[in-house]
């Protein structure tokens, strides 16, 4: 459905899309996640013919961005993260103008409005007028607005920014229903655990390159030691540490007061031998859990370490803090 | 085909532009200004010509002079207040944020401008024939031909046009609605003043030196020029009346040339606002250069 090519946008020297292939299959529900600044908003404004990229090329069912950009437009929908609506103008006829720039007819028009704003839950709202509605309400009317003329792929930078918890979860459904009548959609988002809930695929994103993308349960059972022991410790932690180095096939993921976190493949046999080692070397152990990787943990590790940096790329705008 | 209304195509920013704009109290307290500050003149004027010098017939007819009296006061109002309305007609847009949704439609960069400047020039044309029965006394009584009133519709339309172009394509040069404005008033002071200055050049160096009535030729893209051109035709001068050192001696040549030139110069505004907007504008795919790869 859609493709990336080898796409790139550059801010003076500044790479803030680089290289960067991607294929969402039809009828994904794809996540861009990724640190702010990592290249998202960019992407998809390129992906929308909002921004000029500088490498590379966009195709969409088929069409070529470079050769035939209204195809392109015409099977996608696009909701911007922030975006304004018209003062005095009805919900119906903001709707009406967007379907006459894709030549429907007011008849029609009207027909598709109130079963659009029954799918996203905004039913009988025509003769009100939008810079009324409530943010949550404007976000969903702008998605109503953005199926108008019923196009294969929809676009949503953030869906949930600026949300309360009931607007986020009203979204979702939104996005749910959509997805399983068979329309593909393609979001970004920083909260991770409404992406890993609801979206069949999952590209993460950080300092202007696509770490890794696949499906959902290929991605969280990425790498060897994904899943974490975390042990409290009631004796002296450097003899701790030092045990947990001298066993073999597992990591320190990291340290804090009383307690070791430790990357392991998370098999019951290893857990044991890991207890086994540190009680037989007279480690005081007050007690231990085991947490599986899950979106947020590869995330961190993706996004937090340094493996990724670009070259000559200035670390100003590059907002990090992403580190435990 | 049945001919409706609804089969009629138009641009839908002009139809969505107008919808707004005459919802607006802005809109309707601003039609109620334009119409008392005309009506105030239109009495001051009466006034002047009912002073005792003339007779009754005499005021009558000289009630013919309503015409272009209030024609130029309300192209005089119009000049200063097109600019506010266009120049933020894109910046507005993207104030509000709405633009970005625009450009991903279907709608090419182009139909946008157009759209913008339809809606401009239309809603100038409802102060327009607002005030028209203001002027059909200078018809009704004064006995002027009804041809001259069409003929002023043309020519304010042909004003707004170009003035609206221009304010257009100011709103696509700057990123605020209050830069535009004055870039707008700017580029209409070297339209309505800026024109005269080859003429005058010409005037204090080289007189008579056989090219005075080149230093004419500006003026052809002149707004305001081709109105007392179509005031003087309107009011019946003779072509022996129009200013001397001009190069067309005959109004009514001079106002098709010149309402030619203007249109052609509003469509070339269009063209370079239209570039302006296009996010991708030359999109070609290239592949990325070993500087780009990592
Ligand atoms: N117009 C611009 N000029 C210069 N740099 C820019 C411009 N737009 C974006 N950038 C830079 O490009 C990088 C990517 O920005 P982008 O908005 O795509 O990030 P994002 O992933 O959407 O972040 P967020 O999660 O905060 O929305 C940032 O470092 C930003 O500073
Ligand atoms: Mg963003």
């Amino acid at each position: 459905m859609l493709y990336l090519n080898n796409l790139a946008k550059r801010y003076g020297k500044f790479y803030a899309v680089n290289g960067l292939s991607l294929h969402v299959p039809k009828g994904d529900l794809f996540g861009f996640v990724g640190p702010n600044g990592a290249g998202k908003t960019t992407t998809i404004r390129m992906m929308c013919g909002l921004l000029k990229p500088d490498f590379g090329d966009i195709i969409v069912g088929g069409n070529r961005y470079s050769t035939d950009k209204n195809a392109v437009k015409r099977c996608m929908g696009y909701v911007p993260d922030f975006f304004g609506v018209y003062d005095n103008l009805k919900v119906y006829e903001y709707m009406e103008f967007y379907g006459s720039i894709y030549g429907i007819d007011d008849a029609s028009v009207k027909r598709m409005t109130s079963d659009l704003l029954e799918l996203v839950n905004l039913s009988n709202l025509e003769e009100q007028y939008v810079d009324t509605l409530s943010r949550g309400m404007k976000q969903r009317l702008c998605v109503a607005r953005a199926l108008l003329h019923n196009p294969e792929l929809l676009v949503m930078d953030e869906p949930s920014s600026g949300l309360d918890p009931r607007a986020r979860v009203e979204m979702k459904q939104v996005l749910l229903n959509l997805n399983s009548m068979g329309k593909t959609i393609v979001i970004s988002s920083h909260i991770l655990s409404d992406i890993a809930e609801m979206c069949t695929s999952v590209g993460i994103m950080n300092r202007g390159k696509l770490v890794t993308a696949g499906r959902m349960e290929d991605i969280l059972s990425l790498g060897i030691n994904n899943h974490h022991l975390i042990i409290d410790i009631k004796s002296d932690m450097e003899t701790a540490i030092q045990k947990v180095r001298e066993i073999p096939d597992i990591g320190i993921d990291s340290v804090m007061e009383g307690q070791i976190v430790i990357a392991c493949s998370g098999e019951d046999e290893q857990i044991n031998r890991i207890m086994i080692e540190l009680m037989t070397g007279g480690v005081l152990v007050g007690g231990f859990r085991k947490e599986e990787q899950n979106l947020e943990t590869l995330f961190m590790k993706l996004t937090g370490d340094d493996i990724n940096v670009n070259q000559g790329m200035p670390m100003g705008p590059v907002k990090g803090g992403m580190n435990r | 085909m049945k001919i409706s209304l609804k089969n009629i195509h138009v641009n839908p920013i002009m139809k969505k532009d107008l919808r707004i704009r005459s919802r607006s109290m802005k809109f309707a307290w601003g039609l109620f200004a334009f119409e008392a500050v005309l009506g105030l003149v239109f009495f001051f004027a009466i006034n002047l010509m009912s002073l005792d010098r003339y007779g009754y017939t005499e005021t009558y007819k000289a009630l013919v002079y309503m015409f272009p009296v209030i024609g130029a006061v309300e192209l005089g109002i119009l000049s200063l207040i097109i600019p506010i309305e266009t120049a933020s007609a894109i910046t507005s847009e993207r104030e509000k944020q709405t633009f970005d949704i625009l450009l991903t439609t279907v709608m090419t960069p182009m139909q946008v401008i157009r759209g913008k400047v339809n809606s401009a020039t239309f809603h100038m044309m409802i102060y327009i024939i607002a005030s028209i029965p203001l002027m059909a006394v200078a018809f009704t009584v004064g006995g002027l031909s009804w041809w001259a009133l069409l003929g002023f519709l043309i020519t304010s339309f042909i004003f707004a046009y170009y003035v609206g172009s221009i304010g257009i394509l100011c709103s696509t040069l700057t990123k605020k609605s209050i830069g535009s404005i004055v870039l707008s008033y700017v580029f209409m002071g070297i339209f309505f003043g800026g024109s005269w200055t080859p003429m005058a050049i010409i005037l204090m160096f080289a007189q008579s030196s056989g090219v005075e009535e080149l230093g004419a030729l500006t003026l052809l893209f002149n707004p305001a020029v081709s109105f007392v051109m179509f005031f003087m035709t309107a009011m019946g001068a003779g072509d022996e009346d129009i200013f001397g050192g001009m190069l067309i001696k005959s109004p009514l040549v001079w106002m098709i040339v010149s309402f030619s030139l203007m249109i052609g110069l509003s469509l070339l505004f269009q063209w370079f606002a239209s570039t302006r907007i296009d996010p991708v504008r030359g999109y070609k795919e290239r592949s990325q250069t070993k500087a780009g790869v990592q």
